[in-house]
């Protein structure tokens, strides 16, 4: 049975990596925001993806310790999700309300700051996508998944690790290039 | 090459904090007075912060729809009475029951749309390219000019498109069926006069084909004042065309009609625009001058449908291509933006093309 957390054990628990808080917080709140989703002309995909942008966009609050909290985390996430939906809407000119009104739990400072990290992945993505094969793999296999040389050596089928160390320098090169020309 | 491998190494050590104090202190000292290795640190530091966050992003995400898919959710109209749904399919035997028919309707399906497509025997009934067969137009005036004074017509071209200017060391694109069956290709129109082309990639599926100028003259295109889009388009976009259905460009207006091209093609888009053979490979532009596509064919039973190949499909094939060779710099800067149409069309002429291919 799922276990319950409060929501200082989900503060300190996604501070210390702890497993299956994400999971509990994507369980415990993905149907309501979906509710709000689904009566305002979205998808199930949608909501999956707001929710998702919602838990991240926590996540990384917590992590580097910017979160204010002056509701409960439960409150905090609907309010996100109803408006990353609502600011998409607005995009997509369907909603023509004023998102300001909503505005109640971002300060500029902090949307500003939003902003940036959404344009900084966005370009990284772009790069990743970008970079093609073999290179996107080894990279990731490299700097995610922290493969050693000499496993991407062996997965990738190079002769030798300083072949399969030249390639991912090259990778690395090519990702760089990409990522400061967009 | 060697040693700048051996930097990128201390960097990264460095960086990783894996370094011993005194190989440290060396490298900082170093640092210290290399302001190019500093820089290099610095930016290295810039894409690993970026770096950190996509891969972070994306462990979440990944994390995230398996929990997703855990709790095979879906609250929308099947959900109103969830239990009694539930109950329903609690029971064994309707399951098979379920799974028996959905197996024979879908193998019923399967064999039916084989039929079907072996009574079309062709999948692109209503399509047709619009390379420009200028053999077919140009024989009966060679009969008019040969009947004149009985001298044969000088080394004509046998197929027509258009081509489009991608960066400025001379990459060109166009409709891989423009070329598919020509031994030299050409292109040529006002600015660069014209200039010999080497097949460098092809790719059918999307209809594509990247050729590089090999003409002792040509240095280069300058900057290319346009880019390609990075997000989609949506229904009812203004675009524009500019072609060669004609020896001189044309230049055609229209929106996008649908997403989707020829039976559902996602890889391209419905416009509606008049298009003429020997517009296909020319390039789709948006309000803005971005490049959103590539023409690269017709409906023929609806009139005023034909169809352009998405840029960032375009873009994804041409970056797939050059994984680590890294040498087409596609364009980066729009200057076109707020130029109004008519002095957007003017410069834009400059980087579009007649193709022409000699057998």
């Amino acid at each position: 049975m799922q276990r319950n957390y409060t929501d200082k054990e989900i503060v300190d628990g996604i501070r210390n990596d702890e497993k299956g808080v994400l999971e509990f917080l994507y369980k415990e709140n993905f149907h309501a925001v979906a509710y709000f989703i689904y009566s305002n002309s979205g998808s199930e995909q949608d909501a999956k993806d707001i929710c998702q942008d919602a838990l991240i966009l926590l996540y990384e609050k917590i992590r580097d310790n910017s979160l204010e909290l002056n509701c409960s985390v439960k409150t905090y996430l609907y309010s996100v999700c109803r408006r990353l939906w609502l600011k998409k809407l607005y995009y997509k000119s369907k909603y023509t309300g004023k998102i300001d009104e909503f505005e109640d739990v971002f300060s500029t400072t902090e949307q500003a700051d939003a902003e940036e990290k959404e344009k900084d992945f966005a370009r990284m993505e772009e790069a990743m996508n970008g970079l093609g094969e073999p290179c996107r793999t080894i990279i990731e296999d490299y700097y995610i998944h922290k493969l050693t040389m000499v496993e991407i050596c062996e997965k990738f089928g190079y002769t030798n690790a300083d072949n399969a160390k030249n390639q991912k320098y090259k990778c690395l090169m090519r990702l760089k290039k990409i990522f400061f020309s967009a | 090459m060697e040693n700048k491998r051996e930097l990128q190494d201390l960097i990264e050590k460095y960086f990783s904090g894996q370094m011993e104090t005194s190989e440290q202190k060396t490298f900082e000292a170093k640092m210290a007075t290399d302001a190019a290795l500093a820089e290099e640190y610095v930016s290295y530091q810039k894409l690993m912060k970026s770096f950190g966050l996509y891969a972070s992003r994306k462990k979440i995400r990944k994390k995230l729809e398996e929990v997703h898919t855990g709790m095979q959710t879906s609250v929308d109209s099947s959900s109103i009475r969830p239990a009694k749904i539930r109950s329903l399919l609690s029971d064994p035997k309707l399951w098979s029951a379920a799974a028996s028919v959905a197996l024979i309707i879908s193998i019923g399906t399967y064999l039916f749309m084989n039929y079907v497509n072996s009574l079309n025997g062709n999948d692109k009934a209503h399509y047709r390219e619009l390379r420009r067969d200028i053999e077919a137009v140009k024989s009966s005036q060679n009969k008019i000019i040969k009947e004149l004074n009985d001298k044969p017509a000088m080394n004509q071209a046998t197929f027509g498109g258009t081509a489009i200017a991608i960066s400025a060391d001379g990459y060109v694109l166009t409709s891989y069926h423009v070329v598919k069956d020509v031994e030299s290709v050409y292109i040529e129109n006002k600015k660069f006069s014209r200039l010999k082309l080497k097949k460098v990639y092809t790719d059918p599926r999307l209809d594509l084909v990247i050729m590089k100028v090999e003409d002792d003259s040509f240095k280069t295109f300058g900057n290319l004042p346009f880019t390609f889009r990075k997000n989609n388009l949506d229904l009812g976009e203004k675009v524009y065309t500019l072609g060669y259905p004609k020896q001189d460009v044309v230049f055609g207006e229209g929106y996008i009609s649908s997403l989707n091209g020829y039976e559902g093609d996602t890889a391209s888009y419905q416009i509606a625009v008049p298009v003429n053979p020997g517009q296909s490979g020319g390039p789709l532009f948006d309000e803005q001058g971005n490049l959103v596509g590539i023409v690269s064919g017709k409906h023929t039973e609806n009139e005023g449908s034909a169809f352009a190949v998405k840029a960032n499909y375009l873009k994804k094939a041409i970056l797939a291509n050059d994984s680590l060779n890294a040498n087409i710099h596609l364009p980066k800067m729009n200057y076109l933006k707020n130029q109004g149409k008519i002095q957007m069309i003017k410069k834009m002429q400059d980087y579009v093309f007649e193709v022409k291919g000699y057998n």
